[in-house]
C-alpha cells in the first residue's frame, strides 16, 4: 500500500519535477539527495579521474586511480600516483594557492610530498616564489605542475630536508 | 584457491560445526531479530518481509537464492559459507564482514574454528579508509536543482593522519542515466533508478559542493564506540556488493545513512517503514535525538559565502579598489594589505562568478584571473580575510525546526468564517521561520489546508499546493543572479464566487525576475510570470494568465519574517479581465517549534465591469514536526 500509494504521489510529483528540471538543465544532471546524483555527469575536468573511480567495488574505486588507469599512469609509487590524481582533481584551487602562498589545498600537496607538518609555511612560501616558474606557459597541466613544485621544493636545501616523498 | 594448503576432512568438520551453529541459530530465532534484519535490510510492511537491498552480481550481497525474501535461508546460508567457501578469489570470511562480527557474537562462535583466509582486499581497504572517527556530512540546500533543494548527506571517516581532504567519504546516490527530465522524475519517484554507495576523497565532495555547487557543507561528528567504527566500514563494504532502488522522497540517501546506523546498533530504531519523506535535515535531528552526534561540528564554506564574507570584511578602502579592479581589468599599481585583500576578493569573485571548468570561463575573465594570480604570486602579505570565514549558527541546520509543518486556525472572509487546518511535509515557505535555513527561499511541496465552516457543515479544500517553489537571489556585492519561482497545485479563486459550482482551479505558474535588497533586512523582487488555469469555473476551461508579480520580504529576524506581495495579471483564452491580488503574512516563532502566523489577503476582479472583492484574515498557529 505504501508503494501503490507513493506510485500515485509520483505521477503528480513527476509532472511538477519536470518544469524546474528544465531550467536547471545546464547540462550538470542532478546531484544530492534527490532524484539521484550523477556526480560528474558533464562536468569536464573531473570526468576522467572519476569515471574510473565510480564503477565496482569500493576496491576498484579506491585502488584503480593509483594502479595505473588511463589518467593516472604514474609510472611510479603510489605515493606519486596520488600525487597526481590529488594534483589533477585539485588544479585550479592549487594554482590560486600557490599564488597566495598559503591554503588548505597547497598544506594536503605538502602532506602528499612526505613535508613535515612544522615545514607547512615553508612549503607555502616556496611555492609561491615559485609561481612564475610553475605557470610560466599557459598549457601547463596538473602534471607538469607537479613536476614543477617538486623541482622547487628540491632546490630549497632546508625545506627539501623535510620532505621525504618528492 | 587457498594459501594454505589442508587436509579436505577439515573443511568438513567446519561444515558440521555450522550446521551445529545453524540449529542454534534456529533455537534462538536469530533470522527474525532486529539485528539481522537490519544487517540485511529486511523491510516488513503489512507482513511481508523483503529486503531493500539487490545483488549487483547474483550471489554477491545476499548468500541464499532464496535470500531477498527469506531472512531465515539467508542467515543459514551465511553461516555455512563463512565455514566452508574458502576457495573462492574473494572467500565468504571476506565479503561479509560486518555480518561475521554479528553471528560471532551472537552465537557465540569459536573464532578459531572459522577457515584462515586472506583477505587481501579488504584488508588493504581497511587500511586505506584508517579512520579514528566519522562524521555525517550534509551540503546545504541548493535552489538550482529540485533534486538538491532539500539538501544532501553522506558519510566522512576521519583518517588517522588527521588529513582532512584525504579522508575517504562514502555517498549514496542514485545512478541516473535517462537524460529525460520527466523520465528522471518518474523513475527517482518509483524505485527505477538503482543507488549504490560510492566512495570518494573528501576533497572531492568538497571541490563538488564548495567549488560547484557552491552549498556549505556542515560536519557533525557520530557518537560510535571503535567497535562500532569497524563495523560501520565492514557493512559498507558489504554494501559495495549491493544495490537499492531508489527512492527520491524516502528511501533516499538520508534515509540510508539510518540503516546503515540501525545495523551498527540495532537497539535503536531510526527509520519507520510508515514515513512517507525522509529529509536530510530531519535525519540530522532523528541523530541527535537518538544520541548518535557527539555535539562537535565543523563547517566548510560554499565559495559564494566565502566571497561574500571576504567583501563585507574589507575595509572601504580595499572595497573600492577591489570595484576599480573588477570594472577596469588591470592590476594594483601599488602593494600594499588594501590591494592584496582587493585582489583576494577579486579571485574569489571571478571564482563564484564562473563555471568549475576553467575552460568554460568568460575569456575576459579568465584573462584578468591569470594575470591577478601571478601579480598575487609576488607579494607575501596575507590578507588575512580567510579568518572570517565561519560558521553561522543561524544557518546550521540542526538549529533549525524540524521539516514536517502542521497548521490550524481560523479566518474570516468577505464571504464567511471557517476553521482552517492543514498539513505541509516540507519544507519552509517564504515567510516560516528561516533559521537553519534560507530567508530567500520557499520549498513547499504537498500540503492541504482545509477549512471546516460550522454554518454549513461544510468542509472543503482550501488549497494543495503540489509543489510550490520560490528562490530569491537578491543583488547584493557585486553579485547579479536570477530569482524564479514555480508552482503547481490547486488554488482557491473565491473572487469568482457565484461564477460556477466551485471556485477551485488547477494552476501552474512559471515566473522569473530579480531580487534587489535596499537593506540589509529587506528584499524587493520583481518577477514577470505566467500562469495555466485549468478548472470548470473557466468559460473555456483552461485559463491562460501572463502577469507580474512584485514583492517585499521582511526578515525582522531568523525567527521573524513578513511577505508582502502583489500580483496583477491578465486572463487570456478564458475570462479577458484582470486579477490583482494583495497578500500579506506574517510569521513569529515565538516558542521553540511552535509558530504564529497572521495573512491578509485581498482581490479585486472587474468582471464585465462591475468590481469584485473578496477580503480575508487568517490567523493560524503551526507546528513544526
Amino acid at each position: 500500500m505504501k508503494k501503490s500509494l507513493k506510485l500515485s504521489l509520483a505521477s503528480l510529483v513527476a509532472i511538477s519535477m519536470a518544469a524546474p528540471m528544465a531550467i536547471s538543465a545546464g547540462g550538470y544532471g542532478a546531484a544530492g539527495c534527490g532524484l539521484g546524483a550523477i556526480v560528474f555527469g558533464s562536468k569536464p575536468g573531473m570526468i576522467q579521474i572519476l569515471a574510473a573511480t565510480t564503477n565496482g567495488t569500493f576496491y576498484s574505486q579506491t585502488f584503480g586511480i593509483t594502479t595505473g588507469t588511463s589518467e593516472c599512469d604514474a609510472g611510479g609509487s603510489k605515493v606519486q600516483a596520488e600525487q597526481k590524481v590529488y594534483a589533477y582533481n585539485n588544479f585550479g584551487q592549487l594554482q590560486k594557492e600557490i599564488a597566495q602562498g598559503r591554503g588548505e589545498r597547497l598544506q594536503t600537496l605538502a602532506y602528499l610530498m612526505g613535508c613535515d607538518a612544522k615545514s607547512a609555511d615553508a612549503f607555502g612560501t616556496v611555492a609561491q616564489k615559485n609561481y612564475a616558474q610553475i605557470f610560466a606557459d599557459s598549457s601547463v597541466d596538473s602534471d607538469a605542475m607537479l613536476k614543477r613544485v617538486r623541482t622547487a621544493v628540491q632546490s630549497d636545501a632546508s625545506l627539501s630536508a623535510q620532505c621525504s616523498a618528492l | 584457491m587457498s594459501l594454505f594448503a589442508e587436509h579436505p576432512i577439515q573443511n568438513a568438520l567446519r561444515g558440521l560445526y555450522a550446521d551445529e551453529l545453524i540449529d542454534k541459530a534456529k533455537a534462538i530465532k536469530l533470522a527474525d531479530s532486529r539485528g539481522w534484519h537490519a544487517l540485511m535490510h529486511y523491510d516488513k510492511f503489512l507482513g511481508q518481509v523483503r529486503s531493500e537491498a539487490r545483488d549487483k552480481t547474483a550471489g554477491e550481497f545476499f548468500a541464499s537464492a532464496q535470500g531477498v525474501t527469506d531472512p531465515e535461508a539467508e542467515l543459514n546460508a551465511t553461516i555455512k559459507v563463512l565455514f566452508t567457501d574458502i576457495y573462492s578469489p574473494e572467500p565468504a570470511r571476506c565479503r561479509y564482514p560486518a555480518r561475521e562480527i554479528f553471528l560471532v557474537r551472537e552465537l557465540s562462535i569459536d573464532t578459531k574454528r572459522l577457515p584462515v583466509v586472506d583477505c587481501v582486499k579488504y584488508r588493504d581497504w581497511l587500511n586505506h579508509v584508517s579512520p579514528n572517527s566519522v562524521s555525517i556530512v550534509f551540503a546545504s540546500f541548493y535552489m538550482g536543482n529540485p533534486s538538491s533543494m532539500f539538501g544532501h548527506t553522506f558519510l566522512r571517516f576521519h583518517n588517522r593522519n588527521g588529513n582532512a581532504l584525504l579522508d575517504s567519504s562514502f555517498n549514496y546516490a542514485a545512478n541516473a542515466e535517462q537524460g529525460n527530465a520527466i523520465a528522471y522524475a518518474w523513475f527517482g519517484m518509483t524505485g527505477g533508478f538503482p543507488g549504490t554507495y560510492s566512495m570518494h576523497p573528501y576533497y572531492v565532495k568538497i571541490n563538488e559542493y564548495n567549488d560547484m555547487e557552491s552549498r556549505d557543507l556542515w560536519e557533525f561528528r557520530l557518537k560510535v564506540t571503535d567497535e562500532e567504527l569497524l563495523f560501520m566500514q565492514a557493512h559498507l563494504w558489504e554494501l559495495s556488493s549491493a544495490y537499492f532502488p531508489y527512492y527520491y522522497l524516502d528511501e533516499n540517501c538520508s534515509y540510508q545513512l539510518l540503516t546503515l546506523l540501525e545495523a551498527t546498533r540495532p537497539a535503536v530504531k531510526l527509520t519507520s517503514p510508515y514515513s512517507l519523506y525522509v529529509t536530510p535535515t530531519d535525519t540530522l535531528h532523528t541523530l541527535e535525538d537518538a544520541g548518535f552526534l557527539t555535539g562537535e561540528s565543523k563547517y566548510r564554506a560554499a565559495i559564494f559565502t566565502r566571497y561574500m564574507t571576504f567583501y563585507e570584511h574589507a575595509d572601504g578602502d580595499a572595497r573600492e579598489q577591489f570595484l576599480t579592479l573588477r570594472k577596469s581589468r588591470a592590476l594594483p599599481v601599488t602593494m600594499t594589505k588594501k590591494d592584496t585583500v582587493a585582489v583576494d576578493i577579486l579571485l574569489e569573485y571571478y571564482k563564484y562568478m564562473n563555471d568549475y571548468a576553467i575552460e568554460n570561463w568568460l575569456a575576459a575573465d579568465l584573462a584578468h584571473y591569470q594575470k591577478l594570480l601571478s601579480w598575487r604570486a609576488n607579494t607575501a602579505l596575507d590578507s588575512g580575510l580567510e579568518a572570517y570565514v565561519q560558521a553561522d549558527q543561524d544557518k546550521n541546520p540542526l538549529n533549525g525546526l524540524k521539516s514536517s509543518q502542521f497548521h490550524l486556525g481560523y479566518y474570516q472572509s468577505s464571504l464567511s468564517g471557517a476553521v482552517v487546518l492543514g498539513i505541509r511535509p516540507a519544507l519552509r515557505e517564504l515567510q516560516d521561520v528561516s533559521r537553519g535555513f534560507s530567508p530567500w527561499s520557499q520549498i513547499h511541496v504537498m500540503s492541504f489546508t482545509a477549512s471546516y465552516l460550522e454554518a454549513k457543515n461544510l468542509l472543503r479544500l482550501e488549497e494543495f499546493n503540489l509543489v510550490d517553489i520560490f528562490a530569491l537571489a537578491p543583488w547584493q556585492a557585486q553579485i547579479t543572479k536570477f530569482s524564479y519561482r514555480l508552482r503547481t497545485g490547486l488554488y482557491r479563486h473565491d473572487v469568482f464566487s457565484g461564477f460556477g459550482p466551485s471556485t477551485l482551479s488547477w494552476d501552474s505558474t512559471a515566473g522569473g525576475g530579480i531580487t534587489l535588497l535596499p537593506f540589509k533586512m529587506v528584499g524587493w523582487f520583481v518577477m514577470a510570470q505566467a500562469s495555466a488555469q485549468v478548472a470548470s469555473l473557466w468559460d473555456n476551461t483552461i485559463r491562460i494568465t501572463p502577469g507580474v508579480m512584485t514583492g517585499l520580504k521582511f526578515n525582522w529576524s531568523v525567527r521573524f519574517a513578513t511577505l508582502l506581495s502583489y500580483e496583477l495579471d491578465y486572463g487570456l483564452i478564458s475570462n479577458a479581465l484582470a486579477t490583482q491580488k494583495v497578500d500579506f503574512r506574517t510569521v513569529w516563532g515565538f516558542w521553540g517549534p511552535w509558530a504564529l502566523e497572521i495573512d491578509a489577503f485581498y482581490t479585486r476582479a472587474d468582471v464585465q465591469n462591475t468590481l469584485q472583492e473578496f477580503t480575508r484574515v487568517t490567523g493560524m498557529i503551526k507546528l513544526f514536526f
